[in-house]
């Protein structure tokens, strides 16, 4: 067994369970990878609290357009259909769709607008260094909650789904696919450039 | 002593334990731990992860076949009637003159799923023989199957926006067919496979041997 004062600096590569001196392998401001299995450790590209919190900011005021209001609109033999996200849901479910209502509507309203509250809290209670409760749990369940999140597949589903219909009658971009796309955007910066080893070391002295 | 000396040893073989969920090092107390920074509990490896794994791969394989036989949905259009199995859309999307998005939704929908089905099956089966070879590989390939796995939703939500798009009663509409509903769960259980597997798995038996 190691000695305290070296322990404090040990890590284990969470893919391959490979003990890791941090003080040796971990360069400020480099990428450092486990050196057995080349999994990342730490990343030197990563956005700061407040930085983050803009960012979820961002996604959430374009949360409610990007799903509320028409992504396509279609028109066929002079009739126009819109199609937002949540329409999408509701006919779903209309056509006793069940199932796939209750995907569609978990990975892109709910997972989404979840992770985003979560995080918000998350961020705000730590930036002002507020001692809560349910820190640990929130941050935990963000993180299990993002693999499910799927605006990024929709977005390449709405121009499979265009180029399915464009042969059969005109379609045009609704204003909800602008504000889908910041929301897509702001959404994936903000899950990928997030510090979560940072966020953890900051639960850990604030939470609980 | 040095943690990386000249054989590469586990966290666990030296008495420490790493949180799965926020990747803290426990020195390992006790049976049943819980993680003092997350409040997880903590295990030495995933319990029941191979088993729970193979279970889940299994059903979303044999999901896979009527998923890929049966129609996904129907086209109604002007008085005829199209309906169509995952490959007659992409080739149906070839004959208009897209090939382009026809070779994604063929890997997405169909590559993908298959090669990563197969790839998960080596990895469980290499842990499960105990192999010691190309572990580096099958990291990799892990990693890959993780990041992969989300983009077969595709042709799911394909079909959700034709549906709530072409909705012109007689004159055009769609209907989803039930191998949608069997994709989409051959999706969800081969995800939470890949999921349950535990990826330290892979190395344990390299550090028995060195």
């Amino acid at each position: 067994m190691l000695n305290t004062d070296k322990a404090a600096h040990l890590e284990a590569c969470p893919e391959c369970d490979l003990l890791i001196d941090a003080s040796e392998q971990v360069r400020e401001g480099y990428v450092s990878q486990c050196p057995r299995c080349l999994g990342v450790l730490e990343h030197p590209l990563r956005l700061s609290i407040k930085h983050n919190f803009i960012c979820v900011l961002t996604g959430l005021v374009f949360y409610f357009p990007a799903i509320f209001l028409p992504i396509l609109k279609f028109t066929m033999l002079g009739n126009t259909e819109a199609m937002s996200i949540v329409g999408c849901v509701l006919a779903l479910f209309a056509t006793t769709n069940y199932g796939i209502a209750g995907i569609v509507f978990f990975t892109l309203v709910l997972v989404p607008l979840v992770k985003m509250m979560l995080i918000i809290f998350v961020t705000t209670r730590l930036y002002y260094s507020v001692k809560t409760p349910f820190l640990a749990v929130s941050f935990r369940w963000y993180n299990s909650l993002s693999h499910w999140g799927m605006l990024d597949i929709f977005l390449l589903g709405v121009l499979v789904a265009a180029i399915k219909l464009a042969n059969d009658a005109e379609l045009e971009p609704g204003l909800g696919l602008y504000a889908f796309i910041i929301l897509l955007l702001s959404s994936a910066l903000q899950t990928q450039l997030l510090n979560k080893k940072l966020l953890w070391k900051l639960i850990e002295r604030h939470g609980q | 002593m040095n943690a990386m000396g000249n054989r590469p040893l586990s966290a666990l073989q030296q008495g420490y334990l790493c949180c799965r969920s926020c990747h803290k090092l426990i020195p390992k107390a006790g049976q049943v731990m819980r993680c003092p920074r997350c409040r997880r509990k903590v295990y030495p490896r995933v319990p029941y992860s191979l088993a729970q794994s193979w279970a889940l791969l299994l059903s979303g394989f044999f999901l896979y076949i009527p998923a890929n036989v049966l129609p996904i949905m129907t086209l109604y259009k002007g008085g005829t009637i199209r309906t169509d199995t995952i490959m007659s859309g992409i080739i149906n999307l070839m004959h208009i003159g897209m090939t382009p998005i026809a070779i994604i939704v063929f890997i997405a929908s169909i590559l993908v799923p298959l090669l990563k089905m197969l790839a998960l099956a080596m990895i469980l089966l290499a842990v499960q023989c105990k192999r010691q070879c190309n572990v580096c590989l099958r990291t990799k390939m892990y990693r890959v199957v993780e990041f992969v796995g989300r983009w077969s939703m595709l042709d799911i939500f394909v079909i959700s926006i034709l549906v709530g798009i072409v909705k012109f009663g007689r004159v055009a509409s769609v209907d989803v067919e039930p191998a949608a509903w069997l994709f989409a769960c051959v999706v969800i259980l081969t995800m939470l496979a890949a999921m349950r597997f535990d990826s330290r798995l892979i190395w344990d038996e390299i550090n028995e041997y060195e």
